[in-house]
């Protein structure tokens, strides 16, 4: 047909005119637009054309607009008129009604932003809902262990046995390695081996080259965008060589940085053919992290069920006469960041009930802040009594004033959320530092994120505007407007319950963050059962190696005057440990006990400070370096059934070859105090990855220098490297602390809401009993009376609010306390401290207004109308 | 009389002189052409409406023809009391010119 080929003038043009047009008009005048752009294409080509075009359309839509309207507006206008006018009169007022408002959204908007951020990982792969990964439970006499790794053999079955799955890729983690290129020497996060599949489940695109095919052939890597222009900087880096922890490999392309929402945060990916050693094909060889497509219209918990026991036929042979077993299972990989915390996790996993507690906490600052917009409006409502008993007597239906005051709450919430949009821009680089994001002013300007908002503000508009319009609906005119106003009684009531309401959530809210303090100030302080403090923490790793060497090397370093000792582990407090089984001489293989250990030498428990409390240390001297038996913690002697420690000296366990446990150490807490202590023991092998410097007072700097160069002397060409145990320890708290730190700021502005909502109340109430203050002054009251009288209501408040946050609040922290192994209890002092947080802050809040009012002079207020 | 702007009654003699041909295209390309100015599609719409309303036009869907994709348009008519009123105003405006000459003559002597 002709019309196909025709060219039409813009689409969005065209639409916004349809959408404005009476409908049976429509046609002919779009068609009309259609005609002479046409022409204008003819005669003077497309650039003219589209110009013609746009300056027709934007002289064309005002015309059009106000003459669909007319007639309809005026009322709208006359609102709108009223709206602006009462806001003018009483600017402080509005001021403070807006701003309370604003700064609660603004707040939730913030928290929407992360709480979204959060749960959007790994969602951007295509056909996420299809990539799974699979994890192993090791099921041993007693414990269960989850590891997000399996074994080759076990990825093979998937991949041969069972046609649901489409794709599947191993990944083996290489955590941090150093990276070498030329002179440039770093260590590098997320150095991965992988499958070429890689790129057919995950959606990582390719910048240059053809990443898939290049991980085919052994001894290739891909890398970044960003490392190529670290190592590279504007040359070509396909075809160089870099050298990756020990082995040098040929860049074969270049892939995009990983977004920030995924939990495979890669860097550089090297073929897993180019692996060297070549995996050990066991199914105990937990080592690849893997990653499977299932086909389209599988149901993944079927298949879940179907793959669960597959390693039965191969390891029953192992495992017989025991109940172990290797139980497969699938994570959706959308879920793998908010609700897999496994071992061997790629990175930290989120938080999700952190995640449930702020959004929470949004909730009731939006709640705070739509009471102080009720309560703020109805204590107003009055002024309005004699607008509504003209409006009535004009002729307005009920109906048509209810819509008045919900149509005004909508308007003010909307110029209220834009306030907020600005606000929240403007918090957002503040906002990335509390929460470690990476948000931009921008990211506020997403459609969804502002549709919900305007959906929001309709929807709360509605919600806020209810109630002062229907109670100013009913006014009756022929009192309104002789000014014979409702006592106002029931009135007041109901504010006053809507602000116990808000001080309610603010105690809480205020104890909640006391008590999260206090369990972090216990956990940073709490004695660990060594010493924390003042260890400077050398980790060994790529290319440099302890093992044959550590005593030249110790000696070398203690030299240092500051240094006042030095000791080797293959771990230290905090960091990844080590567990393996165990078993205890006669006993039955299938009774094995799963111990976490450290390699050590025989100086690092009096290095560490660890209390013995039966038998000794390892001996020093000649035979170091060699093991002489094992020392286990307190927490072994029960998994072990030993009654007392001095029992446990002399009992023979067999793990690697077998000897006597020599000692037995008091507990300390190798990992943070949200876990509880667990089976432990201590051996000396030569499997060092950490060298742990007591060091005293003196010259930091110096200290650090005189042990680079040592390092440098003994291992040229690794990085050198160091931390503070102390620091690093608390890491781990790192989650805890985030939390407490947004709740601060949250419930400070909540309070800060709270507090503006009394201010704007105590000015109404105080103007409103301007005459009755001036009588009572006359008949001789004093100011304290005045002042009495118009505060203690709001004392009244604040005491109710805080009798019933205590319990809620108590019950609360309850329950958030479970998390944590070893923890505090909500003291007195919490309480006490919101109670009087809240008073003063009230009392800060109405003295000002109460003041004047009670020291104003009678005359003055009597003679005020 | 309803007072009419001068865009209005510039849109009755336009359709005057276009005949039965008549429509938003036509009528916008005759007024662009003789004023010189740009005319807005929706500024002459909304005169066009408004002239409905008073009973000064009427539209005609005119039969459909190949040259808009077989596509009706929509013509313009005067009615009668467009008609008179543009009488009307003819009236009006010969009374109020009909000294003009002679007025600006004698102006620009003294």
């Amino acid at each position: 047909m002709k019309r196909k080929n025709r060219a039409r003038p813009p689409r969005v043009g065209q639409w916004i005119l349809k959408k404005i047009l009476p409908s049976e008009e429509r046609r002919y005048f779009i068609e009309g637009i259609e005609e002479r752009y046409e022409r204008e294409l003819a005669d003077r080509g497309r650039l003219s054309a589209l110009g013609w075009y746009l300056k027709d359309i934007f002289c064309t839509i005002p015309p059009l607009i106000t003459d669909n309207f007319s007639g309809k507006t005026i009322m709208i206008k006359n609102y709108l008129k009223i709206v602006w006018r009462n806001a003018h009169r009483q600017k402080a007022y509005t001021l403070i009604t807006l701003a309370g408002f604003a700064l609660g959204i603004a707040c939730c908007i913030l928290i929407f932003l992360y709480v979204r951020f959060e749960r959007s990982y790994d969602d951007f792969h295509r056909d996420a809902n299809r990539i799974f990964r699979v994890v192993l439970a090791w099921h041993t006499s007693d414990t269960v262990n989850y590891w997000a790794t399996i074994s080759t053999p076990a990825a093979w079955e998937l991949k041969d046995k069972y046609p649901q799955v489409e794709k599947i890729v191993r990944i083996s983690n290489r955590g941090t390695q150093p990276v070498g290129y030329e002179e440039k020497l770093f260590y590098e996060e997320g150095c991965l081996y992988a499958d070429p599949e890689i790129f057919e489940i995950f959606s990582i695109p390719a910048v240059e080259g053809n990443p898939r095919a290049a991980l085919i052939r052994p001894g290739t890597a891909v890398l970044t965008q960003r490392m190529a222009k670290k190592y590279f900087g504007n040359k070509n880096p396909l075809g160089q060589f870099i050298r990756i922890g020990n082995e040098t490999l040929e860049i074969a392309g270049i892939i995009a940085d990983p977004p920030e929402n995924t939990h495979l945060k890669y860097n550089f990916i090297a073929s897993l053919l180019s692996e060297n050693p070549p995996s050990n094909d066991s199914w105990g060889n937990i080592a690849y992290h893997t990653y499977i497509k299932l086909k389209t219209g599988i149901d993944w918990k079927t298949f879940e069920a179907l793959i669960s026991h597959m390693a039965d036929p191969y390891t029953q042979d192992y495992f017989k006469g025991s109940n172990k077993a290797h139980i497969y299972y699938l994570q959706p990989i959308q879920e793998i960041h908010l609700h897999s915390n496994i071992r061997r996790e790629f990175e930290q996993p989120g938080n999700p009930s952190a995640l449930n507690i702020l959004a929470f906490v949004a909730a009731l600052i939006f709640f705070i802040a739509c009471l102080n917009f009720i309560n703020l409006t109805t204590a107003r409502s009055n002024r309005r009594a004699i607008e509504v008993g003209v409006r009535k007597t004009i002729g307005a239906q009920r109906l048509q004033l209810i819509f008045q005051f919900i149509g005004e709450s909508i308007f003010l919430l909307i110029i209220a959320m834009t306030a907020a949009l600005v606000l929240a821009a403007a918090a957002v680089p503040q906002f990335n530092l509390l929460a470690g994001t990476a948000f931009s002013p921008a990211s506020l300007s997403q459609t969804d994120l502002l549709l919900r908002l305007f959906i929001l503000m309709i929807f709360s508009g509605i919600l806020v505007g209810f109630y002062p319009a229907f109670f100013l609906s009913s006014f009756r005119p022929i009192f309104a407007i002789k000014g014979l106003r409702h006592s106002g009684s029931r009135q007041y009531s109901l504010r006053k319950i809507l602000v116990v309401c808000q001080l309610f959530i603010s105690v809480a809210l205020i104890i909640s963050t006391l008590v999260i303090h206090k369990q972090i100030r216990f956990m940073k302080n709490q004695h660990l059962g060594f010493n924390k403090e003042q260890k400077l923490i050398i980790p060994v790793r790529g290319g440099a190696s302890i093992r044959d060497n550590y005593l030249i090397v110790k000696g070398e370093i203690t030299r240092h005057a500051n240094i006042r000792g030095a000791t080797v582990s293959s771990s230290i407090p905090g960091q990844f440990c080590r567990i393996t089984g165990i078993l205890l001489e006669g006993e039955d293989l299938k009774d094995e006990h799963r111990f976490y250990f450290y390699s050590v030498d025989h100086d690092f428990v009096s290095e560490y400070g660890i209390e013995i409390i039966a038998g000794r240390s390892f001996h020093g001297g000649k035979s170091a370096g060699s093991s002489d038996g094992y020392i286990i913690n307190e927490s072994a002697l029960e998994e072990l059934g030993l009654s007392t420690p001095e029992d446990a000296i002399g009992k023979r366990i067999i793990w690697s070859g077998d000897q006597e446990i020599i000692g037995v150490i008091k507990d300390f807490h190798f990992s943070g105090l949200q876990t509880k202590i667990e089976p432990f023991f201590l051996t000396i092998r030569p499997d060092y990855r950490y060298i742990s410097l007591s060091i005293g007072p003196g010259n930091l700097e110096n200290t650090i220098k005189f042990t680079e160069g040592v390092w440098n002397k003994f291992f040229p060409g690794s990085i050198f490297e160091y931390f503070f145990l102390d620091e690093e320890f608390d890491r781990q708290y790192r989650s805890e602390e985030q939390t407490a730190r947004m709740f601060t700021i949250f419930v400070t502005l909540g309070m800060f809401i709270t507090c503006l909502g009394i201010l704007g109340l105590i000015s109404y109430s105080a103007e409103q009993r301007t005459k009755e203050i001036g009588i009572r002054k006359v008949l001789g009251a004093s100011g304290s009376d005045i002042l009495v009288l118009l505060q203690k209501e709001y004392f009244r408040c604040v005491l109710i609010a805080n009798l019933i946050a205590w319990p809620a609040a108590y019950f609360a922290m309850h329950f958030w306390l479970q998390n944590f192994a070893y923890r505090v209890n909500p003291g007195m002092a919490q309480f006490l401290t919101a109670a009087v947080v809240t008073v003063l802050l009230t009392l800060l809040t109405i003295s000002y207004q109460s003041i004047k009012a009670a020291t104003a002079n009678p005359v003055e207020s009597l003679r005020y109308e | 009389m309803r007072v009419l702007t001068k865009l209005e009654e510039s849109v009755l003699l336009s359709i005057l002189k276009l005949k039965d041909n008549a429509y938003i295209v036509s009528i916008k390309d005759q007024l662009e052409g003789l004023t010189g100015k740009n005319l807005s599609f929706g500024a002459l719409y909304v005169s066009l409406n408004r002239l409905i309303k008073f009973g000064y036009l009427k539209s005609v869907i005119g039969e459909s023809s190949s040259v808009r994709g077989g596509r009706a348009k929509k013509y313009y008519e005067l009615t009668k009391d467009g008609i008179s009123a543009l009488k009307e105003i003819r009236k009006l405006q010969n009374l109020m010119w009909e000294d003009f000459d002679s007025l600006a003559d004698e102006l620009i002597k003294t």
